[in-house]
């Protein structure tokens, strides 16, 4: 039963498969709920699982099975937070449930793959079901539609580039196992060869991760996705990318500085790209997208470390990124009544109208920026040390700089909500449910920055 | 010269007046005609590298379907006869050239500065190997891609579905 978190996952697909061809379609959102929280369940309870599978192509050990933890746990907030505004269309509901399933299966095969066949096909079998489920916006006429084909294109263009770096990858080393790669690789790293195949083939994550050059699609898709989609898109497919990196970039710990000088610019310039053109958003998500893109770029200055250390800052912050940025859009999808997209504006007076969203906003707000004690400084910390300690002082500096400047807009978006008094103070009801999942977000972010340590214990034996 | 090298610089010659062709022909049934031309080309020239599997697969997925699927998507689109505009302005030709000589020469770079391998006899993969390989050291990636095919299948007849509701 090594798989178990994956069989269970492959069962919700098939059970919303055949709700959704079904005459009667029941109630799929308290269905839904239940056996996606079953699933973060299964997902703890097979952590210590270790084996390899299907001839060492299929690795089940602690780094791919904390990931799948947190993959089936963002899954099920995601799922719990749809549940409260259905901004998808009705009678798509049950396959829009069995496409985040079907995503999240192929994101959990993707941690577990260590052949780079399984990789590419299970990477292309998470962004089939993100393709498909990206147009199913109501009330919306054509944001969506270029948004599905945008993301549609550049995610193909960004595949198709990285099966040209492991053509080359199989090419040098005569084998697609990533434990015979890296056997092989050492020898090729100090040519331009293995540097090219390598970059290449960490195009294909960056594009998930949406770092500077392959970050063309975030905004127009999160601005046309619908606010759960964007949700999905903004957060799970990220962790499953970092953890790849990890996997990637740990075969060259011997490269040369050039490979971490490419990573180095890639990483600065997506910092000070996104940031920069954060600053003068109005429409939230599109906020979030450039947020998202100065992210990746914090979470490249662990990966370039190329250390243990580095890695083990990469989880850690992978993790917070998880719940600040699933807290920051749960306000979109509270605050938005019809489905449309919030804009600054909309956050006026929000501390009247609910002061636990307000809270939960500010919450995030602080720690995407990175002000302590939320997760977001702690984790921030971690990547500045690891990057410093390999002796990187220049992206340090430029990520310490860049953090001040997102500072201003993660700011404003508290300031608009807490200080300035709207005109009209309809109170914003929220259910049970939301409360609940709003304390859990606000517990999270204030556990990962107080108490780093009790995460750090599990994570430090899961990196290599 | 012998037979092989003048087929060989055929099969050069084809596969680029093809991708010529197809970039700046100005209809796009003659657009098509010469991405076929290329595809043939570089299956001549798979079976150049030993790999007469992958060159079989070239003329069968991208002749025989791919090819097949762009003139029903053209046929049902009607025809266009429009000139290109990209080609229009001399500007944009130059700099589409310095990017195509760039990345030309970068990649000659990188390749005359590496050294591949050292092996005496060329690397090799019979139409058997692969067959093999695929029932057992690649059984994980074969089983994937039957998932990946559902997906790919439920997600067309539903958005196929959902577009016709909304008409």
């Amino acid at each position: 039963m090594l798989l178990l978190p994956e069989l269970y996952m492959m069962l919700l697909a098939i059970i919303f498969l055949f709700i959704s061809i079904g005459k009667r379609k029941g109630n799929v959102v308290a269905c839904g709920q239940l056996l996606s929280i079953l699933g973060v369940v299964i997902s703890l309870s097979s952590i210590f699982f270790k084996g390899e599978l299907f001839y060492g192509a299929y690795r089940v050990d602690l780094f791919s099975q904390v990931f799948k933890v947190l993959l089936a746990a963002g899954y099920c907030l995601v799922i719990l937070m749809l549940g409260s505004k259905d901004e998808i269309e009705h009678e798509y509901i049950a396959e829009f449930y069995m496409f985040l399933s079907f995503s999240t299966l192929g994101l959990m095969m993707l941690v577990s793959s260590v052949e780079l066949i399984s990789i590419v096909l299970s990477l292309e079998i998470s962004s089939y079901s993100l393709y498909v489920i990206l147009p199913l916006r109501r009330a919306q006429v054509q944001v969506q539609h270029e948004a599905s084909i945008k993301y549609l294109f550049f995610g193909a263009i960004s595949s198709g580039i990285m099966l040209y770096g492991m053509g080359y990858l199989y090419g040098i080393c005569h084998s697609t196992f990533l434990t015979d790669i890296i056997r092989v690789l050492p020898k090729f790293l100090n040519q331009p060869i293995g540097i090219l195949a390598l970059v290449l083939t960490l195009t294909g994550f960056l594009f998930k991760l949406s770092l500077f050059p392959f970050h063309f699609w975030s905004p127009d898709v999160y601005e046309g996705a619908s606010h759960s989609t964007t949700t999905f898109i903004a957060t799970i497919p990220k962790i499953a990318a970092a953890a790849l990196l990890i996997r990637i970039t740990s075969m060259a710990y011997l490269a040369p500085p050039v490979l971490v000088q490419i990573l180095m610019v890639l990483a600065a310039l997506s910092m000070t790209f996104g940031n920069l053109v954060g600053l003068v958003q109005r429409d939230i998500k599109r906020l979030l997208a450039y947020s998202g893109i100065a992210h990746a770029g914090y979470i490249m200055m662990g990966i370039l470390a190329l250390s243990r250390e580095g890695n083990l800052s990469v989880v850690y912050y992978i993790t917070i990124y998880l719940f600040m940025n699933l807290a920051c859009l749960y306000t979109v999808i509270l605050l938005s009544k019809d489905g449309e997209n919030v804009t600054l504006d909309g956050l006026i007076g929000l501390s009247k109208r609910s002061p636990l969203l307000a809270f939960t906003l500010a919450t995030s707000a602080f720690s995407l920026a990175g002000i302590p004690p939320t997760g977001g400084f702690t984790g921030k910390l971690y990547l500045f040390i690891s990057a410093f300690r390999e002796g990187y002082l220049t992206i340090v500096i430029i990520g310490a700089v860049n953090t001040v400047i997102s500072i201003f807009y993660y700011l404003n978006l508290v300031r608009m909500s807490y200080s300035k008094e709207g005109n009209s103070v309809t109170p914003l009801k929220l259910s049970g449910m939301a409360k609940i999942i709003c304390l859990i977000f606000i517990f999270f972010i204030l556990a990962m920055g107080v108490t780093p340590s009790s995460f750090m214990g599990l994570f430090k034996h899961m990196v290599f | 010269m012998t037979l092989g090298e003048l087929i060989f610089i055929f099969l050069l010659f084809v596969t680029f007046c093809g991708a010529l062709t197809t970039v700046i022909a100005r209809s796009l049934i003659y657009a098509l005609v010469g991405l076929v031309a290329t595809m043939f080309g570089i299956a001549g020239l798979y079976i150049y590298l030993n790999a007469p599997f992958i060159a079989m697969m070239q003329i069968l997925i991208y002749v025989g379907a791919v090819a097949i699927l762009i003139v029903f998507a053209i046929m049902l689109a009607g025809p266009f006869y429009k000139k290109p505009t990209e080609w229009s302005k001399v500007t944009k030709f130059l700099v589409s050239l310095i990017i195509a000589l760039f990345t030309y020469l970068l990649f000659m770079r990188i390749i005359l500065h590496s050294f591949l391998g050292g092996q005496d006899t060329a690397f090799m993969i019979t139409t058997k190997d692969i067959g093999r390989s695929l029932f057992d050291k690649l059984t994980f990636p074969f089983e994937l891609v039957s998932l990946l095919i559902v997906v790919s299948i439920i997600g067309a007849l539903m958005l196929a579905i959902f577009s016709k509701d909304r008409k």
